[in-house]
């Protein structure tokens, strides 16, 4: 037996660098676009804003004519919507969308893939359920079937002896059928890993004899290989959490480097439900985690070699300190097969019971684990089993105590279900928030280049690095002090003590839950110095400056991007500018990057996220800090209250009413007045303008708001003379224009009133005449004259030679 | 011969009851609304559902007296073009929506010059835009296609007389609404330049056409104060 070990590592090299299809492994040493798509082509995902309702009837104009929203059903919890483009323009209509405010991103739908390495079958048997500790869990319990675990793969043979009894009603979102039958035999194997019966005289043991194995088909053979949409994949996740389910194993990831809102807020959603989460580490031997493993929700699962020492080659380590990570044995793992034909068949695994290795196989011990410890009463949440898991797990590896290859070792289940240290999770909460206003909408923001590069060099040692500076002074940053920052050559400066030092390549939305959580991003991005660039710092009495100058993003050709940009502390009154000098080359226009401020893992303050337009050369974005809750008027350019709301005077000239007293509106509503100078002008000529605009915007969303615009004479005056010439409009950024508002002119209240079941960008306008005003009429025309004459002379010849006759 | 008498006075009851050469345009008899009263009937009743204005006070109801509030002394308050004879007041006018489904009306200046609200004012950047009538109403801008470049308008305000001199005459047609709209353009582009547009129709017994009398400031302020 021993002897076949080094055949099957030779298998496993060829199967490897034979099959890509198969084998994420293939992608360290070729893009993965070289061989097969990784987004599904014509498929967008469209998430808005809590309490926002999508509305598809504006889809865009210019590159959507033949798009075509599709509400899925199973992304309601999440309000996210899937719509079809033509293939081709999912970039432009992706950025047109961004343009509404009710839209928190657009991105691609992924296609995520079985996270396994078929093999040669017939080597060892079950040496992961020995190696994980579970006969001595088996001696605590073997399972309980109130437990319910989903595996979101691509589905179940129900046929396999192994599951009689065990299942209960799945979903298949492939063919979008109740009957989620594997044809991979990928999902097999891991619900056998995690759940196969044990002590019943046939085949394996799994890790929990008795849960409801829930069965969700959302990959599938697409041709060679066992992949399928992320929509499909975050679908799979929502139904479990709705149906049930206590724990979700997730053997699948999306590509190296790829990076899901849609998945994201899925896992995110299930954490907050009580469901744990478990995914699968990655193949393909990189130095992060692929989405969703590196989500913070959920337990990122390594495999092991066989003999339990380190993590196995092709099993992906994490670029992020402390990330919550274990491994389990993911080698040769003996587990059912389908029964009939099945695709990883033609890659050698036999029917029934087969061999297959990959961090897929290692995911179903720590979700089987699971299983059994939240049978016992005290791991009532996904914290305590996170917790219970990482805190009792086998310390393996190259160093001692947590590390990157494989978090914080082998899963020992019998230890874990004995743990009962809990602490409870610490996220301190933000002394202060901060507001943004800009340059180009708030006059008393204003562009002031302040060069830094007169100071000190940033000793940066490479592209990633990060250089923690000793301060002269502490500096206030959300209201607390510090001694030191931490400079990112990627475009940030952080306040963490524990800020990783690597990691920090794929920018994420603001507030993201890792690591570093107090963060000043001017913008975050893969950044390189490469190309003559240099960052600065200068620490004076009043002010602490960094600055990224000429760097570029780094990719195939730095040299095509420039960027010069600031951050400016300003020590007395805590304020915080960025500054854009210069911005060259794709992506610059903010396209590629995060652009704001955490103040805490789910506390912040995002100006934009790789959204194009929201950066110019000559732009400064001013922070300013506030009391979480309190009424404020930062500048006279932005109004921000939890207050109850009376009446419409909020941020002269705008105001909105909320009508909380009679609505059926939660108590802590927060309502924004951001007034604007920059709007899309694209109303129909026949509005004339009067140049005041303001985003009015309710968090979380509202169906029911008055719009409120304090008129002056000035006002009436540029409107022809009349207070009903006025009307308020709101911009309709898909359709590419402004739609007039059934607008009420108070002329007691020199208001106007417009009511309406969303808010958005408003503008005042009025009704122009477009013609010139009538000075004359058409006045009753003279006959020629000659003719009258000659008609007259000939009249009075013929009475004069009548006369002379008679 | 009889019959030709005959012929004759058949020939000039035809031409007598002949009807009218039809214009182009159904305009109707009189294309200006009757004058608006201005001190129209002030309703006081709030608006139920808004509970808190109360710092708002009411804006005066006319037009007029909303410009002398805003502009006061610096509005036009009299025209002078000698080369045509024209010496008249100048009010403010604006225009009224009557209904969402026509075209706002533009005010009605009666016997005197129309300053345009939403216009320019002298010292401003931006074109002054004035209209007069030319037949009905009154015919104070009925000779406004006679002046030639270089002659003088005088603007004068509570405090000072401006002179400006005409740069162009231009008569263009509006027969239909795509000429009404480019006319419209013409006269409304927004201007950076201060200029001084003086409005009527034309011909002086219709209303065919519009001509558009565009002068620029001729110096300073004549009389400066």
């Amino acid at each position: 037996m021993r002897k076949r070990l080094p055949i099957l590592l030779i298998i496993i090299f060829l199967v490897a660098g034979l099959l890509p299809p198969s084998a994420p492994v293939i992608a360290q040493t070729t893009p993965p676009t070289s061989t097969y798509p990784t987004t599904e082509p014509g498929v967008l995902l469209v998430g808005y804003r809590e309490g926002a309702t999508p509305r598809l009837m504006d889809l865009p104009s210019q590159a959507g004519m033949a798009a075509q929203g599709q509400e899925l059903q199973a992304l309601t919890a999440l309000n996210v919507i899937k719509i079809r483009v033509p293939a081709g323009m999912e970039e432009q209509v992706r950025q047109e969308l961004l343009q509404d405010p009710d839209v928190r991103f657009v991105e691609p739908d992924y296609l995520v893939e079985a996270q396994l390495i078929p093999n040669d079958p017939r080597w060892e048997e079950q040496y992961g359920q020995r190696g994980v500790n579970a006969p001595d869990a088996w001696d605590i319990t073997t399972g309980s079937s109130s437990i319910t675990l989903a595996v979101v793969d691509s589905g179940i043979d129900s046929r396999h002896p192994e599951f009689s009894g065990r299942l209960v009603q799945g979903y298949d979102f492939v063919d979008e059928d109740r009957t989620p039958q594997d044809d991979c035999g990928h999902g097999t194997h891991v619900a056998g890993i995690a759940a196969a019966t044990g002590n019943n005289r046939a085949g394996v043991a799994g890790m929990d004899w008795h849960a409801k194995v829930m069965p969700i088909r959302v990959i599938s053979d697409t041709g060679g290989r066992c992949s399928g949409p992320t929509s499909g994949l975050a679908s799979g996740i929502l139904y479990a959490v709705t149906h049930g389910a206590k724990i979700i194993n997730l053997s699948v990831g999306l590509g190296p480097g790829q990076f899901s809102q849609v998945l994201e807020d899925a896992v995110r959603y299930a954490y907050q439900q009580g469901v744990a989460v478990f995914a699968a580490a990655g193949n393909n031997g990189g130095t992060s985690l692929l989405h969703p493993a590196s989500s913070p929700y959920v337990m990122a699962v390594g495999a092991t070699n066989t003999v339990l020492t380190d993590k196995a080659s092709f099993s992906n380590s994490t670029s992020q300190d402390n990330q919550r990570m274990i491994v389990a044995p993911g080698m040769s793992i003996l587990s059912t097969t389908p029964l009939g034909y099945f695709l990883y068949e033609d890659f050698g695994v036999e029917r029934r019971y087969g061999l297959m290795s990959g961090t897929s196989m290692a995911t179903p011990f720590a979700s089987g684990a699971a299983a059994l410890m939240a049978s016992l009463p005290e791991f009532n949440t996904p914290e305590k089993i996170y917790q219970a898991m990482t805190a009792t797990a086998r310390d393996i590896g190259p160093t001692a105590g947590w590390d990157r290859r494989t978090g914080y070792g082998l899963l020992q289940v019998d230890l874990a279900m004995g743990f009962e240290d809990f602490t409870p999770p610490s996220t301190p909460a933000a002394a202060l928030e901060y507001d943004w206003v800009s340059s180009p909408d708030c006059p008393q923001v204003e562009y002031l280049w302040d060069d830094a590069s007169d100071g000190n060099v940033v000793p940066l040692a490479d592209q990633d690095a990060r250089v923690v500076v000793q301060l002269n002074a502490p500096l206030a940053f959300a209201g607390q002090t510090f001694a030191s920052v931490v400079i990112s050559a990627n475009g940030y400066v952080a306040f963490d003590p524990g800020a990783p030092a690597y990691g920090d390549t794929t920018n994420y939305p603001l507030p993201w839950p890792a690591p570093p959580n107090l963060l000043v991003s001017p913008l975050w991005a893969d950044l390189t110095q490469s190309v003559g660039g240099q960052v600065y710092f200068k620490d004076t009495s009043d002010r602490f400056i960094v600055q990224w100058d000429q760097v570029s993003y780094r990719g195939m050709y730095p040299g095509d991007s420039q960027l010069t940009f600031q951050v400016i502390f300003y020590r007395s009154s805590g304020h915080i500018m960025f500054q854009y000098h210069t911005l060259k080359g794709p992506g610059s226009d903010g396209s590629r990057g995060t652009v704001g401020i955490e103040t805490g893992p789910d506390t912040g303050t995002q100006y934009a996220y790789n959204q194009s337009g929201k950066l110019k050369p000559g732009l400064a974005i001013l922070f300013v800090p506030a009391e979480p809750g309190s009424t404020r008027n930062v500048l006279d350019c932005l109004f921000v209250t939890r207050e109850e709301l009376t009446g419409c005077q909020q941020l002269p000239p705008f105001g909105a009413d909320l009508a909380r007293e009679t609505r059926d509106l939660p108590d802590d509503v927060q309502l924004s007045i951001r007034l604007l100078r920059v709007v899309p002008r694209n109303w129909p000529e026949s509005f004339l303008s009067l140049e005041h605009f303001a985003e009015i915007t309710a968090e979380p969303g509202v169906s029911f708001a008055r719009v409120c615009y304090a008129y002056t004479m000035t006002d009436v005056l540029r409107a022809g003379g009349r207070p009903q010439n006025l009307f308020l409009a709101v911009s309709q950024p898909r359709a590419k224009t402004w739609q007039p508002l059934s607008t009420q002119a108070d002329t007691a209240g020199t208001q106007l009133i417009a009511t309406l079941d969303h808010l958005s960008v408003f503008g005042v306008f009025a009704t122009r005449p477009m013609q010139l005003p009538e000075t004359g009429a058409a006045l009753a025309q003279q006959r020629p004259p000659v003719a009258g004459l000659a008609v007259l002379g000939l009249l009075l010849g013929c009475l004069v030679w009548h006369w002379k006759k008679r | 011969m009889r019959v030709l008498c005959w012929l004759c006075l058949v020939a000039f009851a035809l031409t007598s009851c002949a009807p009218e050469p039809v214009s182009s345009r159904p305009a109707p008899a009189s294309t200006l609304p009757a004058p608006l009263l201005h001190r129209s009937v002030h309703t006081l009743t709030p608006v139920a559902t808004i509970t808190a204005a109360p710092t708002q006070t009411p804006l005066p109801d006319s037009i007029e007296e909303m410009a002398r509030s805003v502009y006061g002394e610096r509005l036009v308050q009299q025209i002078q073009v000698p080369a045509i004879g024209v010496r008249a007041p100048v009010r403010p006018v604006g225009w009224e929506v009557q209904s969402a489904s026509d075209l706002p009306e533009w005010d009605n200046p009666e016997a005197e010059v129309g300053w345009v609200v939403s216009s320019a004012l002298p010292g401003d950047n931006g074109a002054i835009i004035l209209y007069g009538h030319n037949n009905i109403h009154s015919s104070i801008f009925k000779r406004l296609a006679d002046l030639k470049t270089g002659d003088t308008i005088d603007l004068q305000t509570g405090m000072e007389t401006w002179q400006y001199r005409v740069q162009s005459v231009e008569i263009v047609a509006v027969t239909g609404p795509d000429e009404d709209l480019a006319a419209y353009r013409r006269v409304f582009e927004p201007q950076t330049q201060a200029s001084l547009v003086l409005l009527s129709c034309w011909p002086p017994d219709n209303n065919t056409h519009r001509v558009i009398i565009t002068a620029v400031p001729d110096f300073a302020p004549v009389n400066p104060l």
